[in-house]
Formats: structure tokens, sequence, C-alpha cells
């Protein structure tokens, strides 16, 4: 899985966690009808930063085989959207009590590899599309990637948002 | 005036449901409900983050007894269809008929 891919993955996961409804934005398929509010999680912006030393942070050794592994980082700004939607019956009103419930999420309930700097909102108004309530939401944030080689170079894992638990 | 688009309805309309959005009550009537037809470049569907969306829509012309409003469901012909505007044309005193603009349905989510 790619690098974007896990950071959206990571943030609709803690959103669905905390009994939010979340879609990777423009998944294929057609928009199904929801019966609350459901965020919308997609990519605005992004820059992929190399770090010194070709990225290398340093050795890491196994406590049980005392093998000894390189581990190299990535570092990634992004600036997602989390956009919300929320159907006609539920009003505007639903789409920032949802805001209020991600806000709560976005400080506490991230992985530690993605680092919230700022979180903007618009004012909510009407979507001809969809037919729903629509409060246009980014987050800024940091995302932090490690992979592990072994001593001759060879790489043992691809880069993993730090923080993801894999096993 | 009333009577005529009443025994034109019955004779040359449709046989559809209408669903009230909130209590989910049904009424069988008599209505013409046709397809919109656009310019055959258009894209049938947009895409959006939701998921794509359906373009096409549907006009539906109903007796004037039987109201309409946004977010009522209309089932005819094995299409299952969710009022997006809904007026009455009035005649006289009355309604003469409901004309409505009608959207498909999106399925529930999982």
């Amino acid at each position: 899985m790619s690098g974007l891919e896990q950071v959206k993955r990571a943030i609709a996961g803690a959103l669905e966690k905390a009994g939010i409804a979340a879609r990777l934005a423009f998944e294929p398929g057609w928009a199904k009808g929801y019966s609350g509010p459901v965020v919308a999680v997609g990519l605005r912006r992004g820059e992929s930063r190399g770090g010194a030393l070709s990225s290398y942070l340093g050795q890491q050794e196994d406590p049980e085989t005392r093998d000894c592994r390189e581990v190299y980082g990535m570092r990634m700004e992004l600036t997602l959207s989390l956009d919300i939607y929320c159907p006609a019956g539920e009003g505007a009103s639903g789409c920032e009590g949802a805001l209020e419930k991600m806000h709560q999420v976005l400080l506490e309930g991230l992985p530690s590899g993605l680092r919230p700097a700022e979180l903007k909102w618009e004012e909510t108004g009407w979507d001809e599309d969809t037919a729903m309530f629509l409060l246009p939401v980014s987050l800024a944030c940091g995302a932090y990637f490690t992979a592990a080689a072994s001593e001759d170079g060879l790489l043992l894992t691809d880069f993993i948002l730090k923080g993801v638990v894999t096993k | 005036m009333r009577a005529r688009l009443e025994g034109i309805l019955a004779r040359y309309g449709q046989d559809a449901v209408l669903t009230d959005r909130e209590t989910g009550g049904e009424r069988r009537v008599r209505a013409f409900v046709q397809p919109v037809l656009k310019k055959r470049e258009d894209l049938p569907a947009q895409a959006t983050a939701l998921g794509a969306v359906s373009r096409e829509r549907w006009l539906y012309i109903g007796g004037g007894s039987q109201s309409l409003r946004a977010g009522d469901g209309v089932a005819c012909g094995g299409l299952r269809l969710v009022v997006q505007e809904a007026r009455s044309v009035p005649w006289g005193g009355g309604t003469l008929y409901w004309w409505a603009l009608l959207r498909k349905e999106k399925e529930k989510a999982v």
C-alpha cells in the first residue's frame, strides 16, 4: 500500500473507531445513501521530503534475535480533505456536530506517525450533485514513515506509517 | 378541466407508488413518469467524493389531490426514484396537477 493510501486509511479508520462514518474520496462505485453525516477522506495537496544522508535514521537491534537492521525514514507534508456530507433530513447542523467529534479524534486518536498541524473549515453549503449538505474541511499534517533494511542494504519492509500496527 | 386531466391520467398514465419521506406511508396513484432527455454527449453520471452520482432525471405529472414534497419516494416501472423538487399547478381555487422532478434513489450505505 502506498504512503498516501496508508495515511488516508489511518485517518478513515480513526474516524470510524470514534463512530463517525468515513469513506475514501473518489473510490470507484456509486454514491450510497447515508442516514447520518459521512466524511470523505481525500488528498488536496502534498509534498514528499527526503531527509539528510539518504533518509538514514540509524541502526536498530532486534532484542530477540540480536540481528542489526538499518532504519530509513520518509516524511510527507500533506493537506488532506476531510469534507463532511450530511443528508438533508439532518440539516446543516449535522455537519457541525460531526466536525466537533472529528476535531477531538484528530487531537487524540491518530497514529503517532501523523502530526496534525492545522485544521481549517469553511461555511456549510448545499451540494447539488450529492443532494446533501457539505462542510469543506482541510487538515494539514506531517506523515512520518519508516522502512527497515538488513545490514547489506536489502530492503526488509516497505515504508510504513509510524505508529500503525502491521502484524 | 380537472376531471378531464384525471381521465387522461387514468387512461394513459402509469401506475406509481408514492412514499412519504417521514411516515413511510404509501399511496398508489396514476401519473406520468417520463425520463428527461438531454443532449447525447452529456455523461449520465457525475463523479463526487462520495462516489458517482446519476445525472438522469424524470418528470412526474400526477393528479391534484396527491401532494408531493422533496424527499418523497416514487416507485414506477421497476425504478426507485426520489423527488428533488415538487410544485403544485393551480387552476381556479384548487390544484390542477402536481409537477415534480425526480432523480434515482441512492442505495443504502452498508
